[in-house]
């Protein structure tokens, strides 16, 4: 019968299917531990997608595999908002990394209370104090260490010195009146005078933090961290002072639209010398260097100045970030160990060496051949407090809720208190 | 795509299924073939659609950030968040002037390039592949493109100045003001081609006498269109629209990559709203909820679309409740 076929072929197909379901199902991975001597492997997730600094982590990799010979060490490199994506999934499935990067912050205290990540103020006690202490601190929670720093610099302004003597501007500028001065010399020298990857949103997020930081001190953030409370006077001015750049045309054309790191984006016109200063990180000049035509940069016509801060109140405080590793809850011991060799100074010497981040190890500093980035490291280790991003050190909804308030700003949709009570409203619903 | 036929249904006892089998065995082993055949496709659509979607659901019903335990109930409170977020009533919009675009001038378009394309003329083929390019290339890469071409110094505002159009070039992409007509464009420069691949065919459908006749009989040309041509495409047209209506509501790759939604939200459609408001800031419920409301929204409008207009075209006409043949 016709039937009969039509339906043996369908069982057959059902069986088939079933059978497929279930050999597909991926073989469960538990821990990756073992006694020394079996073979152990240690997943490792950076986010150094850009040479020089990609290629000094393979060879302390290999190098590392070379000494210990049991190890194998598989790195995943993704950029940064593909590597928070991956780090997501692979929370929610309880499966972290074995070490991944890590900025601390709001986010690790998540992911800390999640059970995910491995206590290390044990396992490090005998080697972390050879570290930064300001960055160390940084990366505990609730005085319990949870990631170790590799990399921490400062936000400041990095200008072209070249566009500032065209403009005739010949100092650098130390209070926040001499810096719109200098703004609006370079306008009308027909210079675009800074640029922003306002795009990006995190890029704008650094003229809201900094300003406040310049007029408030620490208070108004520890404050906040505490009751959600961003609308006191210190932000309020902050957004105040966007206004005034906007206002006198300070920033690049749709600089609403431009992404910071891409071929055309923000760090390209720094180092092509069509904006002449651009508020970033220590690692500016090696961004540069990627996206400039002539693939270096500016050489020696770049330079830094701190963002200018009211010193009257005596507090000495910076604004900036802290890279680190930490250490997933089921990773192997070896991945300590692995940790440690990255942190001696001869590892770290080469990481400063490459000239996109700075060394926290003491004894590495004399690897940073770019004196300005020397000068950046050497006030950082000075600092009596030091801010970290807001998108890190708030909860992830508080960070991304100051992202897009203050990209607001920018736009001028909102007010600087409309934006401020905006980011008030979702810290308090935490 | 196959062409809707004419044909009539064959009578009902002509023999070929009365054989020589009861009606009541004969039902059943129909029925238990059915279940045989169709269960490793239910399975799949249980698995990949169901499934996620009743997890989405229960996910919607907490206050959750992705780590750890769903232990904080909070009912539809995450709904009532949705609806009450003018971001979110700005995504929707958006959403909608994406469908009414497509409707009002993508379709109408592709249209109109298929019936230029089904006289036979040299270079036809060739023609024919270079408006349907757009369609294959990659989402992403479009996107990636199109942002280069949109940008402050890009190819279009070169374009512009060097006929002295000054005053035009424009930070497309960088002023919520004109954000929007941007991603329009680029929405409509992707698809078009598909649609007219569509139209295409179902213009070759039409049967000749029916123009002839219309024509001897003395219309005019957009009568003749009017008249005879749109309605022997209507399947056509109208599962053209019900695509078109779909895949805008769920638009998001183009406008991610572009513009990520930005700036401050202006681009913003219902699922990079998603994206940036819910994952991005760890609160899956919320993100969750959206998701439902979404795929809500995109059922309601499938099984009322199906039912009031797609109707029509089924061999079997649930509205009259007898067979019928397809609607010419």
């Amino acid at each position: 019968m016709r039937n009969k076929g039509v339906v043996g072929l369908g069982a057959a197909l059902a069986a088939l299917g079933l059978a497929a379901c279930s050999s597909s199902t991926p073989e469960p991975s538990g821990p990756a531990s073992g006694p020394a001597g079996e073979p152990v492997t240690i997943e490792w997730w950076h986010i150094q997608t850009q040479e020089p600094t990609r290629g000094v982590w393979q060879e302390l990799a290999d190098e590392f595999e070379a000494t210990h010979e049991n190890v194998t060490i598989e790195i995943t490199v993704q950029n940064d908002p593909e590597f928070k994506t991956g780090i997501d999934a692979r929370a929610q499935a309880g499966d972290m990394p074995d070490l991944f990067q890590t900025w601390g912050g709001g986010v690790l205290a998540q992911q800390v209370d999640a059970g995910l990540v491995q206590d290390l103020s044990d396992s490090t006690s005998s080697w972390i104090g050879n570290i930064a202490p300001g960055a160390v601190a940084g990366l505990q929670i609730d005085g319990a260490q949870y990631g170790i720093p590799y990399d921490s610099g400062l936000v400041g302004v990095w200008y072209n010195k070249a566009l500032f003597a065209d403009a005739g501007i010949t100092d650098t500028p130390t209070t926040w009146d001499e810096f719109m001065a200098d703004v609006n010399a370079l306008r009308a020298a027909g210079i675009t005078p800074m640029a922003v990857g306002a795009g990006d949103k995190w890029p704008a997020m650094f003229y809201w933090a900094e300003g406040a930081l310049a007029t408030g001190g620490k208070d108004p953030f520890i404050s906040a961290a505490a009751d959600g409370n961003f609308t006191t006077d210190a932000f309020i001015s902050s957004g105040e002072r966007i206004n005034e750049l906007v206002a006198a045309n300070a920033f690049q054309e749709g600089f609403l639209g431009t992404a910071y790191a891409e071929a055309g984006g923000a760090s390209s016109l720094v180092a092509n010398g069509q904006a002449a200063m651009e508020l970033m990180g220590s690692w500016a000049p090696g961004t540069q260097a990627s996206v400039a035509e002539n693939g270096t940069g500016l050489g020696d016509d770049l330079g830094w100045f701190p963002y200018p801060m009211d010193t009257s109140s005596g507090e000495s405080v910076g604004f900036g970030g802290i890279n680190g590793f930490a250490v997933g809850k089921d990773a192997p011991p070896e991945t300590v160990e692995f940790l440690e060799f990255l942190l001696t100074p001869e590892s770290q010497s080469k990481i400063g060496a490459a000239g996109l981040l700075l060394p926290v190890a003491n004894g590495a500093e004399d690897s940073i051949e770019n004196p300005l980035q020397r000068q950046i490291r050497d006030a950082l280790v000075e600092l009596d407090y030091l801010q970290v991003f807001l998108d890190q050190a708030y909860p992830p909804a508080v960070g991304a809720a100051i992202n897009d308030n203050v990209q607001a700003i920018f736009a001028g949709t909102l007010t600087p208190e409309q934006a401020a009570q905006a980011v008030t409203d979702v810290a308090q619903a935490q | 795509m196959t062409t809707v036929q004419s044909a009539p249904l064959p009578p009902k006892s002509a023999g070929a299924y009365a054989k020589d089998h009861s009606p009541r065995s004969n039902g059943r082993r129909t029925a238990m073939l059915i279940v045989v055949l169709l269960s490793p496709a239910i399975a799949l659509y249980a698995l990949f659609v169901f499934a996620p979607l009743v997890q989405a659901a229960r996910f919607s019903l907490f206050k959750w950030n992705g780590l750890g335990p769903l232990e904080d109930f909070v009912g539809l409170e995450n709904y009532a968040n949705v609806w009450a977020d003018p971001f979110f009533h700005t995504a929707l919009l958006n959403n909608l002037a994406v469908i009414a675009v497509s409707l009002a001038i993508q379709l109408p378009f592709a249209l109109w390039i298929a019936t230029l394309l089904t006289g036979s003329f040299r270079g036809r083929a060739i023609l024919r592949v270079a408006f349907f390019l757009p369609y294959i290339l990659a989402e992403v890469v479009a996107a990636v493109l199109w942002s280069f071409m949109l940008s402050p110094n890009g190819l279009i505002n070169e374009a512009l100045r060097s006929v002295g159009l000054d005053t035009v070039a424009h930070p497309w992409l960088a002023d919520p003001n004109t954000v929007m007509y941007a991603i329009l464009w680029v929405v409509t420069w992707k698809y078009f081609g598909f649609y007219t691949i569509l139209f295409m065919t179902a213009l070759q459908n039409v049967p000749q006498e029916h123009l002839e006749a219309a024509r001897i009989d003395g219309a005019s040309r957009a009568q003749v269109f009017w008249y005879v041509t749109l309605p022997a495409i209507g399947p056509t047209v109208r599962i053209s629209a019900f695509l078109a209506i779909i895949g805008s509501l769920q638009l998001f790759d183009l406008v991610w990559v572009m513009t990520e939604g930005g700036p401050v939200g202006a681009s913003s459609t219902m699922v990079t709203y998603m994206v940036s408001k819910g994952l991005r800031t760890y609160q899956f419920g919320f993100a969750s909820a959206t998701a439902v409301t979404v795929a809500m929204m995109s059922f309601l409008f499938a099984v009322v679309y199906q039912r009031w207009v797609l109707a029509r075209d089924n061999q079997v006409d649930v509205k009259e409740g007898k067979r019928t043949h397809v609607a010419h």
